[in-house]
């Protein structure tokens, strides 16, 4: 299994290595230093990593590194103290995480001028654990039962379900995951999952002469998330007798045939269940790896075990390399066996990605370069996929090796004053909803247009009585935006500073909603729709194409 | 209980006994059943072995020679019940099944007269947890922001080698986060249980169960469950070990090397693990006093959760003794050196033609002896009689040879165990081979299905070794893949407790010589169960 982070993420996907060398540094350095605190308890954290890179280039949500980059750690103590030293000025995201992993990892702003920063403190929501027993119908316990925590929430425009951590059952049915995130909603699905699947099955022919097996099922015991309950913990709780009575099912099988090109070939094909599986979420994403197994000479397969749903197989040469070919089917499993399916590799597409200027030229012309980023939403990448790349603007790249599958689609462009305003495929935007390659005519290409007129959002927060208000969340709703999914999509936000002050990235102008608050806000439809609920009521600003707006706010509640 | 006791009181073993994961079942028929159930169907009944509990959910897969499906795939229900219906009268197989049970195959014959009765081996199970000198739970896995794990807490279940004393690491894993830690589907054998951790607060080290000196040994002969095997990680005092990997020139500047400290009388676990950065600096933060091996491999090419892996191009190994105490070490230079190669050829053991039994060619698996931090560090390669092959790769360090895929007619005679630090090592190494015997008994009894075989080396008494069969309804059975010697053999009653399966008395068992590539005969009687 291999979980990615959110942070790993957005460093893969923003972190460059800059050319130039590294600025001479004769400048005042400071410390910056205070405590680490369980936010609802007040408590000190030791063992906390806290840590930012020194000499980056903080700009529109990503960080470019030079030679000189070098990240500064410390770890907070018994009393939950840390202390960072030698901090160019500059402003800073310091970032606070476990020492079990990036569950809870809580980022503030700091800016600093040569002057040694105290009591730049972090309230951390401290993550808890979830346990229980997995039983089947007679109440034996099920020893090797995956346990998946899931995550109802929207990305990429709409609601799906993601897989955000997982446990395993030990011989006595019994499981615990660590690192649940507090006060918001999961749901839990047990599931048998074998790595090892036969290319043919042994399972009887006669579907009557097949024992049930278990079913996917959803805490409490339900076989479809329909019957799900949600759960949520407080923070720093141990819940436990998170119990499932796993369903059964009769069992299905699929049957077919393999194919390259070429023709009927051993192929390794793998099975995995589907709504939710191994893919990319708003947290970064979790891959594991699906039953699989590699099909006989003659490409024949006959895989069974299966309940009623849907999966995706996904077949692959051996040895699979750049030139290599690839095939993605879906099915339906519902109340009988499938035969004569037939798995297809094809070779991967290219597909053009133009970066397109809106407006006049600028007199100099644009040196920075955008990224341009295609992530496969449901899989890992395979090898010879090329699915990004940096244009000049204008300019075209191509990418290649790509499959007929889902991508989500990362454009950025580290520059003052520029921003991606639309991503097209045809007809059809893709910047904030998934990409299904090979939907269009062939030869259509990617559209990324770059717009020079963004405009720039500052807030500074204070209290009722004028004190700036530090590590505060600002919220930037855009006005218009039509659904809940695309608020989801479109939100901006950041924490102020240790000076109240928050400065956002690089923004379309037009019309936005702007909140101060300390509550946290996630990605579950119960938290966007709050929002949605009641954005129109937050105080509206006017970004002004390339111009700089500053509000001034009062920290309130989202509702 | 005391802990480390097993909660099977019954079980006191005179002699280890490694039993090949094939029996410990039989049929019983069951006499006080009334009338015989219609000829085509299919009833039993699945029981614990050691305490005769109904085993619910376990899963029955019929056989029918020559299918490739299986013709019936059942299960039992709450009270250890199977039924099934519409099988056609005939020879079958049954395989049954499940989870943390040993995976059991028995011949049926259907139609049957009476329901038949399965008896199922549990595994076993080692259970503790890890907790500081406050009682606190240590880390499984202590990451650096971004990712990177840099110490971790890793409890090791060693089992030991069959006709040896040696314990070979056979599982490994992370104690939870409140520090506890399961291990599960043990089968029979004898375990040992050790931990070793880096980059915690309180150091790094390694700790066998109880203790170093005395490792306690756990015997698994079925079912039995090992509580409250804890390890207690104390701070002691600890010296840094810091130096740079002096890697040729042509190797690229951005590789890495991974470096692994290692007990020299306790090679098998590493106390800590290192990873040499680009310039080639590497520290061991905390290193308690005593003698280590340091091994040193790469280019790396990138980490597992505990590991590397090695990189492209040619690897490079370094292995240096270091004393650590009263101060630390700085400035180390750590040499390396161009990878080593082994040969290997098959050869008939003895002076003897090479035997028929035996396959002219097969693979071996060269197992490391030594932690080396990085992962997937076996070794393997074609061996053949016709021509040396090489292994290429390899590190200067101490490597088991071992021969897979010589069928059952043949075996390896020779167990070599070859330093590649030894530069005037004899090559090609030779893999000693010869042909297997057999056993063809019949066991004379009124009832020969309540009967088990029990097989047993004696001449091997450091690893006796014991194996099972049970007779067909005709008294038939046999034993396959036999390394020649002299073996005793007895019948048991299969029914009484399986405690007596263990407690086999050698002086009433019969003995027999077995011949290389040839089937000896015996004849057994027994009365009736006991």
């Amino acid at each position: 299994m291999r979980i990615l982070s959110p942070a790993s993420l957005i460093l893969t996907a923003t972190l460059t290595f800059a050319q130039t060398p590294a600025p001479p540094a004769a400048v005042t350095t400071a410390a910056i230093s205070g405590t680490v605190k369980d936010k609802a308890t007040g408590a000190p954290l030791k063992d906390f990593t806290v840590s930012t890179y020194i000499n980056a280039n903080w700009a529109n949500g990503g960080i470019t590194m030079t030679a000189a980059t070098k990240q500064i750690s410390s770890t907070t103590d018994e009393q939950g103290h840390y202390k960072l030293s030698d901090i160019p000025p500059a402003q800073y995201q310091v970032r606070v995480q476990g020492p079990r992993g990036f569950a809870g990892a809580t980022t503030r702003i700091v800016t600093t001028a040569g002057r040694d920063l105290e009591g730049i403190d972090f309230g951390v929501s401290v993550t808890g654990t979830v346990a229980g027993k997995i039983v089947d119908e007679n109440k034996e316990p099920l020893p090797n039962m995956t346990v998946f925590l899931v995550s109802k929430e929207y990305y990429l425009g709409s609601v799906g379900y993601f897989l955000r951590s997982t446990g395993r059952t030990n011989d006595l049915g019994e499981y615990s995951i660590a690192n649940v995130e507090a006060s918001r909603n999961y749901y839990l699905v047990a599931e048998a999952r074998r790595l090892n699947l036969p290319a043919h099955s042994e399972v009887p022919l006669n579907p009557q002469m097949r024992r049930q097996i278990p079913m996917r099922t959803w805490y409490p015991s339900s076989p479809d998330r329909e019957g799900a309950a949600p759960l949520q913990i407080r923070p720093g709780e141990h819940r436990e007798g998170v119990d499932i009575q796993v369903r059964k099912s009769v069992s299905y099988c699929v049957s077919g045939i393999a194919a390259t090109p070429n023709g009927p070939t051993a192929l390794n094909v793998s099975v995995e269940p589907l709504g939710p599986s191994s893919g990319v979420s708003s947290a970064g994403g979790m891959f594991m790896s699906s039953p699989s197994t590699t099909t006989g000479a003659d490409g024949e397969f006959r895989f069974c075990e299966l309940y009623p749903g849907s999966y995706r197989l996904t077949a692959s040469e051996r040895n699979a390399g750049p030139n290599s070919t690839w095939g993605i089917t879906a099915i339906t499993v519902a109340d009988r066996d499938l035969a004569d399916l037939r798995l297809s590799t094809t070779p991967g597409i290219s597909l053009d990605a133009e970066a397109v200027l809106e407006g006049a030229p600028p007199p100099t012309p644009i040196t920075v370069k955008p990224n341009i980023n295609l992530t496969p939403l449901l899989r890992t990448q395979f090898p010879g996929e090329k699915s990004g790349g940096r244009p000049d603007i204008p300019g075209t790249i191509t990418l290649s090796g790509l499959l007929l599958d889902t991508y989500g689609i990362r454009a950025t462009v580290n520059s003052p004053g520029l921003y991606i305003k639309d991503v097209t495929y045809g007809d059809r935007s893709v910047q904030y909803s998934p990409l299904q390659l090979g939907t269009t005519l062939a030869g259509t290409g990617l559209r990324v247009t770059i717009a020079q007129d963004g405009a720039t959002l500052t807030a500074k927060v204070t209290d009722k009585d004028g004190n700036p208000v530090a590590d505060t969340t600002v919220i930037a709703i855009p006005a218009g935006v039509t659904s809940e999914g695309v608020l989801a999509a479109r939100i901006v936000s950041g924490p102020t500073d240790q000076l109240g002050q928050y400065k956002s990235d690089t923004l379309p102008p037009g019309k936005y909603y702007v909140l101060a608050t300390r509550d946290s806000y996630d990605m579950t439809p119960e938290s966007i729709g709050k929002l949605w609920q009641s954005h129109t009521r937050y105080q509206e600003v006017e970004l002004a194409p390339k111009g700089t707006a500053q509000v001034n706010l009062q920290p309130t509640n989202i509702q | 209980m005391a802990p480390g006791e097993p909660n099977t009181p019954w079980l006191r073993l005179l002699a280890f006994l490694a039993i090949a994961p094939i029996a410990l079942l039989h049929i019983q028929q069951l006499r006080a059943q009334s009338a015989p159930p219609a000829a085509e169907v299919l009833a039993g009944r699945v029981l614990e072995d050691s305490s005769g509990e109904p085993v619910a959910s376990a899963e029955l897969k019929i056989h029918k020679p020559g299918n490739r499906e299986l013709v019936a795939d059942l299960d039992t229900d709450r009270a250890g019940h199977f039924s099934g219906t519409g099988l056609p009268p005939g020879d079958y197989t049954i395989d049954a099944v499940k989870p943390n049970f040993i995976t059991t195959t028995f011949p049926l014959h259907l139609p049957a007269n009476t329901p038949v009765q399965l008896r199922l081996v549990r595994y076993g199970v080692m259970d503790g947890h890890v907790a500081n000198v406050r009682g606190e739970p240590v880390p499984g896995r202590v990451m650096a922001p971004y990712g990177q794990t840099i110490g971790a807490t890793r409890i090791t279940v060693l089992t030991k080698q069959p006709g040896s004393n040696e314990f070979r690491s056979l599982r490994d894993a992370s104690p939870e986060d409140g520090g506890h830690f399961r291990f599960f589907d043990l089968p029979p054998g004898q375990y040992e249980l050790a931990m070793w951790y880096y980059g915690l607060n309180e150091g790094s080290g390694m700790q066998f169960y109880p203790d170093n000196t005395n490792p306690k040994v756990f015997t698994i002969a079925g079912g039995e469950t090992y509580n409250n095997l804890n390890f207690l990680v104390t701070p002691t005092t600890q010296y840094k070990v810091r130096g740079k990997v002096a890697w040729p020139d042509s190797i690229p500047a951005a590789s890495g090397f991974a470096l692994a400290l290692g007990l020299p009388d306790q090679p098998v676990l590493p106390i800590a693990i290192a990873l040499a950065g680009k310039d080639g600096d590497f520290e061991f933060p905390n290193v308690p006093p005593g003698t280590y091996d340091l091994f040193t491999t790469g280019p790396t090419g990138g980490y597992t959760g505990y590991e590397s892996v090695l990189g492209k191009g040619d690897p490079y190994y370094g292995k240096m003794r270091l004393q650590i105490g009263g101060a630390d070490i700085t400035g180390l230079s750590v040499p390396v050196s161009p990878a080593r190669s082994l040969s290997v050829v098959l050869r008939a053991h003895g002076n003897t033609p090479f035997p028929a039994a035996c396959p002219q060619s097969a693979t071996v698996a060269l197992t490391s002896l030594d932690p080396w931090g990085i992962a997937f560090f076996s070794a393997n390669g074609p061996v053949s009689v016709a021509k040396e092959q090489s292994i290429l790769n390899l590190p200067p360090g101490r490597f088991r040879v071992t021969a897979n895929g010589l069928g059952s007619g043949c075996y390896q005679a020779n167990d070599p165990v070859v330093d590649l630090a030894n530069k005037d090592l004899p090559q090609p190494v030779a893999v000693e081979v010869a042909a297997a015997g057999s056993i063809r008994g019949t066991l004379h009894a009124p009832r020969p299905i309540d009967f088990a075989v029990t097989l047993l080396n004696p001449s091997n008494p450091e690893g006796t070794q014991s194996q099972l069969a049970f007779p067909s309804a005709d008294g038939h059975f046999t034993f396959d893949a036999l390394p020649p010697g002299k073996y005793r053999i007895a019948a048991q009653p299969a029914t009484a407790a399986s405690k007596t399966r263990w407690l086999t008395d050698l002086s009433k068992m019969t003995e027999i010589t077995v011949a290389g590539g040839e089937a000896a005969t015996v004849e057994l009687a027994a009365g009736g169960p006991e």
